[in-house]
């Protein structure tokens, strides 16, 4: 997503040819990623499991796995460029700045500790608040996202809670700090979907109620479409399409998430049959001199495979990485 | 009770294992006083008897009252295996816990250095400290420390590495909490009963080298009795009295199964769950959609 210049807003976070290897720099697992996430804005990336949506994420969050490495490119937050910012430096972002959620509640919470008891230290840690002081925030906030009957959640254990309320703790966490953004990185993958409708209507209202920025990555296009005000579509590793959520799903330019839109089947929920997407996206690392979509694309032509295409403009501040992406209307890709 | 789960002093076998421990601490403090007779006085026409009236527990191969060596030996044996337990617990988990988070070159060397450590044999070790430094109980027990610490470096780096690379580490890392808090808040909660156990069982490695020391003459000297050294003498007449080697099996078995069951009632409480609370069985927690009013607060106010 390359509209940040055009944006009149400054951008609270700037990822700029981001480029990430992993196995120790073996093989590229995102390539030249850029995207701008600005204040108050939710920003979803969508994607197959593998396309570097959550390598982008980690980078973004400064914790990226162990033999993993940014090769290029960089990360700025609030105008400051975070590529290599040492550990004390993210430890005073983290919680303060930048908040993150999960996919898996359960284990990113200490599992012998009560729920109440792991927020307070937080807020202990990060605030300097008393003991009581910070039981007592914590209880408000358990109460802030939509936690029912806080004092009771705030002594129980993670297994004594349903996914959902985990999901609300983790947030409550996340947020305590009152950070600027917020990552959430699969954060309603695991939820039954009246849960996850929960979650992204507390998002919303904790967007609009304390201007918090949402990178939200999902591989769900439809809960991103219904979420986000932009959307970015990876594939192996790079952004093969971006803009505006509702233009994205609306009029989608490149194949591949035509083909994703098809398969989250907004809407419709008539079709006995269930779609699939043809073929398998390439290897990590390989190396492809045309577009890496090519193979599964049912629009391919000869030029595809010459050489990477590049970023296309196709409407106001959408993109799409596709040779074909001015004249290809969703109506026209074969099914 | 408001804090849902069964607190670990609640448990019956954490109960059972107070009190056992609690009589062999008292006996370490009043055994010498409260032993029958004199543990030193032999007598040479009551050797290898049995349970009576005037020996509870027999004899041993010089007649001497094995209940009063047994009480007396109490504050020996346990005081020596307490203090090489302590030195191999200060030495091996501080280390282990640290290596985890001081990069791979400490890891690396504390590594190798426990690798040498553990090829030594303790009774050598100990031979060769006691040589050097003169012997005596703190002499003897300080090798037989350093050549536990190894154990306990092992297990506590092992423990660790699992709950650092949890992730609930990363989460708290992710809330820009620094290793300190890391490693008391996370990591050292969850390594405890890890630890716990191994000293449990270290103890009794140690309560066993005790008596292995006394039978070479290292460390504690004849006629000073020890749980070990009435066990060793007990096992040379085993012909002449093959029941006598249970009465101090039986005390040494005993105390260490308290130290295990402790031990183990205290990581089951600090594992994976607490066990389940009768709150927790009942549904009256539920989240409401959003930050709005819950649905029964909507309810009433429509019906309203």
């Amino acid at each position: 997503m390359t509209n940040a210049d055009r944006s009149p807003s400054p951008d609270l976070l700037r990822l700029d040819g981001l480029h990430i290897t992993v196995h120790h720099g073996a093989a590229a697992a995102v390539r030249g990623v850029s995207l701008t996430v600005q204040p108050g804005e939710i920003v979803g990336l969508v994607g197959e499991s593998g396309s570097g949506k959550t390598l982008t994420c980690r980078a973004a969050l400064g914790v990226l796995p162990a033999g993993c490495a940014i090769e290029q490119g960089t990360v700025s937050f609030g105008g400051q460029d975070v590529t290599r910012l040492p550990r004390r430096g993210w430890e005073r972002l983290h919680g303060s700045e930048i908040g993150a959620v999960f996919q898996d509640p359960a284990s990113y919470l200490n599992p012998s500790l009560t729920v109440g008891s792991q927020l307070a230290e937080v807020l202990r840690v990060k605030r300097g608040a008393s003991r009581r002081a910070a039981r007592q925030r914590a209880i408000e906030l358990f109460g802030t996202v939509g936690l029912h009957r806080p004092e009771w959640v705030y002594q129980q254990i993670p297994a004594e809670l349903s996914g959902g309320m985990l999901q609300r703790v983790m947030i409550a966490i996340a947020i305590c700090g009152d950070p600027r953004l917020l990552v959430a990185d699969e954060a309603t993958t695991a939820l039954d979907v009246t849960i996850q409708a929960e979650v992204i209507e507390m998002l919303l209202q904790l967007r609009e109620r304390r201007e918090l920025a949402v990178l939200f990555v999902s591989h769900d296009l439809a809960v991103v479409g219904q979420l986000c005000d932009r959307i970015a579509v990876f594939y192996s590793g790079e952004i093969v399409e971006s803009g505006p959520a509702q233009e994205i799903v609306d009029r989608p330019r490149h194949p591949y998430t035509q083909a994703l839109l098809r398969v989250a089947s907004v809407g419709e929920f008539g079709r006995r049959q269930l779609e699939v997407i043809a073929g398998q996206p390439p290897q990590v690392g390989a190396d492809i001199s045309g577009c890496r979509f090519a193979d599964r694309c049912p629009a391919v032509v000869l030029a595809c495979r010459a050489a990477a295409p590049a970023p296309v403009a196709v409407g106001d501040q959408h993109e799409a990485r596709c040779l074909r992406a001015v004249e290809l209307l969703p109506e026209l890709v074969a099914r | 009770m408001s804090r849902a789960g069964r607190p670990v002093w609640r448990l019956p076998s954490v109960w059972i294992a107070m009190g056992i421990l609690a009589v062999v601490a008292f006996v370490t403090v009043f055994g010498s006083a409260l032993a029958p007779q004199n543990p030193l006085t032999v007598n040479a026409n009551a050797l290898f008897q049995g349970p009576s009236a005037h020996h509870l527990l027999g004899t041993d191969y010089l007649g001497r009252d094995v209940l009063s060596r047994l009480m007396a030996g109490t504050r020996l044996s346990v005081l020596t295996a307490l203090e090489a337990v302590g030195i191999g617990l200060i030495l091996g988990t501080i280390p282990g816990v640290a290596t985890v988070f001081l990069g791979r070159w400490f890891d690396f060397l504390a590594n190798r250095f426990t690798d040498a450590l553990m090829t030594l044999p303790y009774i050598f070790f100990a031979v060769a400290v006691t040589a050097a430094l003169g012997n005596g109980l703190v002499q003897a027990m300080v090798p037989v420390g350093i050549l536990l610490a190894p154990f306990f470096f092992r297990i506590t780096r092992a423990a660790t590495l699992e709950h650092a690379r949890t992730q609930y580490v990363e989460a708290a890392e992710l809330i820009g909490a620094s290793k300190r808090h890391i490693i008391r808040v996370h990591v050292v909660r969850k390594v405890l009963p890890t630890i716990a156990v191994t000293t449990a069982s270290m103890t009794a490695a140690a309560l066993l080298a005790v008596s292995f020391l006394t039978f070479l003459g290292i460390g504690v000297q004849p006629p000073a009795p020890t749980w070990g050294g009435v066990l060793s003498s007990d096992l040379a007449y085993l012909a002449q009295d093959p029941w006598a080697p249970f009465i101090p099996g039986a005390l040494i078995a005993i105390t260490v199964g308290a130290l295990n069951a402790l031990a183990d009632a205290f990581r089951d409480r600090s594992g994976s769950g607490r066990l389940a609370p009768v709150t927790a069985l009942t549904p009256p927690v539920k989240t409401h959609s959003t930050l709005e009013p819950a649905d029964d607060e909507r309810r009433s106010q429509s019906v309203a």
